[in-house]
């Protein structure tokens, strides 16, 4: 009696990932194999699989390298107020501008390990306001073509990494 | 067998039956749940739409009052924030109605509602003229910005007590926590939502209590589900910011 339990579980279980699978499957509904499908369709199924795997550490690779733009956005901000300050006749409130804007690129960078959905898409925007700010107040900052180039290049890589995570959530 | 009877899905491409924990076709081998993962993207765009939207509003005021202050121009602003808020509920409106429906509340949520902005008003207020103090930085008054037209009292009253927590909640507690929720959860739009209501008031010092506000604000709209106790907290805590200012303004009407 035993016996025949244990028998009939192993028929009914996907070879790859041994979900348990009905009489009338051809593919698994767990991981997708077709475990009644020819010889060839599996293979490709393992093709497939070993890509969308390389595709997904793609996707985590797009997180770090935007998180890691947001350490470098942070550790510029702070040099940046510093400098400023000692000068520019010492005006504190370079000292407080600059360092909260550092602390907030360094908090969303840490945070993107957890929620990196989230964290990029207020980093993104945190980035666009200081560009906005900036714009408003001294618009002649945004007409230099090399700040132009910086800034397209860190917005290219934070949407890459948003975009990334967007993948991620999905699998 | 039981599975087969009891079919809770249909594969979208060749509509077999499916149970419901099937991640795949088991006739076709079609992938299931992309209609979720669009939705997220969805939510997504609009989330980052929304704010680049605040940002376009501030670069259009930035010119409008770079050619002109006046009542005209105010109004004009003002006009286009409540346009654009609107346009963007108008997107999910059937959820954003229900935060309009009388939901219970009790008796703690009515004096946090009374008693916190009334506490973060007075910290607020004294605690910037303490940093101005300190940091020797001109201290700004709002009801200075109004005195200028006449029954400057109605329209400052109007203009920074009645006008933001309206719009100010159905944006940020309305629309941008509902679309923000649809992605992650409850304690990420809390702070999401804080995040960037901070932000769009384009001063990093003034982050640093708008923040922890919005989080006051985003705690009420999740516990109790409602629009009203987030409207009537921001509107006490502007309303005796505004009376402040004016008192320190006209000390002799006093």
């Amino acid at each position: 009696m035993e016996e025949d339990i244990i028998d009939i579980s192993e028929q009914l279980q996907c070879s790859l990932c041994t979900a348990a699978m009905e009489e009338n499957y051809i593919f698994c509904i767990s991981c997708g194999y077709p475990e009644k499908g020819s010889e060839e369709e599996q293979t490709k199924f393992h093709a497939h699989r070993i890509l969308n795997m390389r595709k997904s550490s793609d996707a985590r690779q797009g997180i770090t390298s935007a998180r890691n733009i947001l350490f470098i956005i942070a550790a510029i901000n702070m040099l940046w107020g510093i400098f400023y300050f000692f000068q520019n006749s010492q005006d504190i409130s370079l000292l407080i501008y600059f360092p909260i804007l550092s602390v907030m690129y360094l908090v969303l960078g840490y945070w993107s390990q957890q929620k990196p959905l989230m964290a990029l898409v207020l980093g993104l925007l945190v980035y666009l306001t200081v560009i906005v700010l900036g714009a408003i107040y001294e618009p002649e900052s945004i007409i230099s073509v090399s700040g132009l180039f910086l800034k397209s290049f860190v917005i290219i890589y934070l949407a890459k990494g948003i975009n990334a995570a967007l993948h991620i959530k999905k699998s | 067998m039981e599975d087969q009877s009891n079919p809770v899905q249909y594969c979208l491409h060749c509509s077999a039956p499916l149970p419901n924990t099937a991640k795949f076709c088991s006739q076709c081998g079609t992938a299931i749940a992309i209609p979720v993962d669009t939705r997220i993207q969805k939510s997504i765009y609009y989330i980052i739409a929304f704010y680049v939207a605040f940002l376009l509003l501030a670069i259009v005021s930035a010119v409008i009052f770079s050619n002109d202050i006046s009542f005209f121009s105010e109004v004009l602003v003002e006009v286009i924030f409540i346009g654009m808020t609107l346009g963007f509920c108008a997107l999910d409106w059937k959820a954003i109605v229900k935060l309009y429906l009388l939901s219970k509340v009790d008796a703690k949520g009515v004096l946090m509602t009374l008693l916190v902005p009334i506490a973060s008003a007075f910290f607020v207020y004294y605690g910037i003229e303490w940093l101005n103090g300190v940091l020797e930085w001109y201290d700004e008054n709002i009801y200075e910005e109004y005195i200028y037209y006449e029954n400057a009292l109605f329209w400052a009253i109007l203009f920074t007590t009645i006008v933001p927590p309206i719009f100010e909640e159905l944006a940020f507690r309305g629309f941008l926590f509902n679309e923000m929720r649809k992605v992650s959860s409850v304690q990420v739009t809390i702070i999401g939502t804080s995040f960037l209501f901070a932000l769009v008031h384009f001063s990093l010092i003034s982050f640093i209590w708008i923040f922890p506000f919005g989080l006051f604000l985003g705690y009420l709209r999740q516990r109790y589900n409602t629009l009203w106790l987030c409207m009537v907290a921001h509107f006490i805590h502007n309303f005796l910011v505004l009376m402040l200012d004016y008192i320190n303004y006209s000390p002799e009407v006093f």
